[in-house]
């Protein structure tokens, strides 16, 4: 019997270290960038998509965005927590809110089979910190991950170099300009924002609002609790998008318990949402609600200055 | 539970560790531990099933021993018959209810006659054929005095409901399982090391080899009008190897987690598609439920002895019961009756015992009339697959009119390279242990637990790497 045992368990100790180094050869690059934190963060944003926005390469100081699409505010509470350990003496923690955050459940059963977003939380946060963890869902994901990693090995030794081509035939690679089309660019975003708005205003409304002001509440207090500098943002929007909401849904869902949290907590909110410095130009967006390369160039500089405004960020920390 | 499941793999450890340390002092409370466990095992799918195999077994138990009270002929009969109408009713209303209800309707409204009947909306209870059909040979051999009837209620429950081979066999008779929850097990190194590699290797069979052809299979066989002839043929070899990896899987799974617990199950497939002629297909495919038929159906009945006839009745009464005890659907009756006319000529040219030993034993390759056999058995049982999978008789009609069309010879539209080396490999590893109980069985043979140990690392590994993403059930657990 104690040769069986003793088989059986060096045989799963060995699968269980080779499945461990396998797994780990590679991460998601949104994984990657949390576990990959060496240095002390200044600054950090939250948030789902909307936190792409940020972009702190214009800063002198060491800043992160640790926001995920399809986040919910749960999430950003697991990864504040997460994170908080590397973030240095009163750093500023951004927290972008989207329109639709308070309405969303945890585990966003709004997005049917597809919870790709919390996939990924399973490859670094503790099962107590993921909503509803399952083990079995848990070991799935790791073989996927193994599995992937694997094929990943063998994909990169596939990939040849091209081949060089003589050096008269080169062509020099010129890139096309395509004139930009304001008409068809600001059609778009208003047929983009009627179709997001009909979504975003149904899952803003999925869940009753109290967890996730709980949520909000929980990564407000604990921030200010531990020195650091939070800071409540609604990021700007094309206007369709943000008036396609109306103000009587806005204010119900979204800028009461917003002003309530900031007064509660006495943080400051900037709410760039209708800001017609960007949310009137379509040049400055992607999407109806996600700006484009040019947008977060100027929006992060507004953001800097009005960061400096409130005292939060000095003119030494711009690069 | 599923043996491909979280819960499972929970579940043995803990039952092997109470069995083996806490109740090992008694026989009667590891056979008890062996019931409760089997009742926990199959209560996890439905706990309101677990009636019925109650019943069963208390139905059968009582009979068992009043038969061997009775002398009188006629009255033993009868109680004979009240075991056969208990399981087979069961059987018949959870199974077949609702198909013979719909094809009466039919047949009537074919004769101008409308009858308003409503179905029923039945849940099958999981492995109802393989229970029933193991409690039924235990009656019938007490009834031919060929087994004595057990008062040993626990030992008798341990027999029905052994949680390995409950839900998908192996059919286990009477005279072979129940004297063993009698003797006092010891643990034997040698068997549950053995039995650990057979369900190493059952698991690789299913999950990778069965659920990463099922993927296949069901795209092919689902859309089966948009895919040209080649894909339609690559989709019935996909078939073949996913029910082959699922079931003999499963029994590879059943006989290894018996052997840890000191139990020898009869081995239920015999390396099939190396058969190389349909009998013999069939004395290496699903051995428990052919020798079943064989014994309670084929033999009663007359066997192959008697008139050119009876021979004919005899062959398509096993098959198409065979068939239809898989499920209640036509196809499942036209895939039996394909293969009772494919063992047909054997049968009437007396050649059906032919290939009665192994195949190749001296050489390492087959010989090349072996080869063309064993291909032209293989490409009559992927057509006859055909009917098994199809959803009607006309889809199985239009998916062999889609293999023989033009197309047949166009370039496959779907080729999943890595599932077809995985298959090669996978049927090159049987070749080379055919001629042991399964694949891995050689291994017995070395000492080296070095080497013990690094095969059935290398198999699991292989399985993690390439196990199916979409979890399938076992498709015997429908039958």
């Amino acid at each position: 019997m104690k040769k069986f045992l003793l088989e059986i368990v060096l045989l799963f100790l060995f699968v269980a270290l080779a499945a461990h180094y396998i797994s780990n050869l590679d991460k998601p690059p949104r994984v990657k960038q949390i576990l990959s934190i060496d240095k002390k963060l200044d600054i950090i944003n939250l948030g789902t998509s909307h936190g792409n926005n940020f972009n702190f390469s214009g800063l002198a100081i060491n800043g992160r965005s640790l926001n995920r699409a399809g986040n919910t505010l749960y999430y950003d509470l697991q990864n504040y927590t997460f994170v908080k350990k590397h973030l240095a003496d009163s750093a500023i923690v951004l927290i972008p809110v989207s329109y639709f955050a308070f309405g969303l459940d945890e585990n966003r059963a709004d997005k049917g089979a597809d919870k790709s977003f919390v996939n990924d939380f399973y490859e670094y946060l503790p099962p107590t910190s993921i909503h509803e963890y399952s083990l079995a869902k848990d070991i799935s994901l790791k073989v996927h991950r193994i599995q992937k990693n694997f094929r990943g090995v063998f994909a990169k030794k596939k990939v040849k170099k091209p081949k060089k081509k003589p050096k008269g035939k080169r062509k020099k690679n010129k890139k096309k300009v395509v004139p930009f089309d304001t008409l068809a660019h600001t059609a778009m975003l208003k047929d983009f924002a009627i179709k997001r708005v009909a979504h975003h205003k149904k899952i803003g409304s999925f869940v009753r609002p109290e967890n996730n002001i709980g949520y909000l509440k929980a990564i407000i207090e604990d921030a200010l609790q531990s020195g650091f500098r939070p800071v409540l943002i609604t990021v700007p929007y094309y206007r369709e998008y943000a008036e396609r909401f109306g103000q009587e849904w806005l204010s119900e869902n979204y800028d009461v318990p917003i002003a309530r949290l900031s007064k509660e907590f006495n943080v400051p909110y900037i709410d760039y949402g209708f800001d017609t410095r960007m949310t009137i130009k379509p040049e400055f967006f992607k999407n109806s609600d996600h700006l484009n390369k040019k947008g977060i160039v100027f929006f992060n500089k507004i953001l800097f200055d009005d960061l400096i405004e409130l005292g939060l960020l000095s003119n030494d920390d711009l690069r | 539970m599923l043996f491909n499941s979280l819960d499972f793999a929970i579940f043995l450890p803990v039952v092997f560790i109470l069995y083996w340390f806490i109740t090992n002092k008694s026989l009667k409370l590891q056979n008890l531990l062996i019931v409760i466990a089997s009742y926990f095992f199959y209560g996890w799918w439905d706990w309101r099933f677990l009636s019925l195999i109650l019943f069963s077994t208390l139905v059968d138990y009582s009979v068992g021993i009043a038969l061997s009270k009775q002398s009188n002929e006629a009255k033993r009969l009868v109680l004979l018959w009240v075991s056969i109408v208990v399981n087979l009713g069961f059987l018949g209303f959870f199974k077949y209810y609702n198909f013979f209800l719909e094809n009466f309707m039919t047949a009537f409204s074919f004769f101008g006659t409308e009858i308003k009947s409503n179905s029923l909306d039945i849940i099958l209870p999981v492995g109802i054929s393989f229970y029933t059909f193991q409690t039924l040979s235990y009656t019938i051999d007490i009834y031919k005095r060929r087994l004595e009837p057990t008062k040993d209620l626990i030992a008798f429950s341990a027999f029905v409901s052994f949680f390995p081979q409950l839900v998908a066999g192996p059919i286990e008779r009477a005279t072979a399982l129940l004297p063993q929850f009698y003797k006092k097990r010891t643990f034997d190194y040698a068997k549950a090391s053995d039995g650990a590699r057979q369900i190493i290797w059952g698991l690789f069979k299913k999950m990778v080899i069965a659920d990463n052809c099922a993927e296949y299979a069901n795209q092919i066989f689902n859309n089966s009008a948009d895919f040209n002839g080649s894909t339609l043929v690559l989709g019935a070899v996909f078939f073949t190897f996913q029910i082959y990896g699922d079931f003999s899987g499963y029994s590879d799974i059943a006989i290894g987690t018996s052997r840890i617990f000191g139990f020898d199950l009869k081995q239920n497939f015999a390396f099939p598609y190396f058969s190389r002629d349909i009998a013999e297909f069939w004395r290496r495919w699903h051995i428990s439920l052919s020798t079943w038929f064989r014994d309670y159906l084929y033999i009663p009945l007359g066997g192959s002895r008697g008139s050119t006839w009876l021979k004919v009745r005899n062959t398509f009464v096993i098959f198409i019961v065979s068939g239809f005890w898989h499920g209640a659907s036509w196809t499942f009756i036209a895939w039996g009756a394909l293969n009772a006319l494919y063992f047909l000529p054997l049968l009437l040219r007396k050649k059906n015992r032919v290939y009665l030993g192994p195949i190749a034993t001296k050489y390492s390759f087959p010989s090349f009339k072996e080869g063309i056999n064993m291909l032209i058995t293989f490409i009559l049982t992927v057509l006859a697959w055909v009917f098994f999978r199809a959803e009607s008789i006309e889809h199985a009609a239009t998916y062999l009119s889609g293999i023989f069309s033009g197309t047949l010879f166009d370039k496959p539209e779907l080729l999943p390279w890595e599932i077809i080396i995985l298959i090669v490999l996978f049927m090159s590893v049987e070749w080379f242990g055919r001629n042991g109980l399964y694949a891995l069985d050689g291994l017995n043979k070395t000492n080296s637990s070095v080497l013990k140990i690094t095969i059935s690392f290398i198999v699991i590994i292989v399985t993690i790497l390439y196990m199916s993403n979409t979890e399938q059930e076992f498709i015997y657990f429908q039958f």
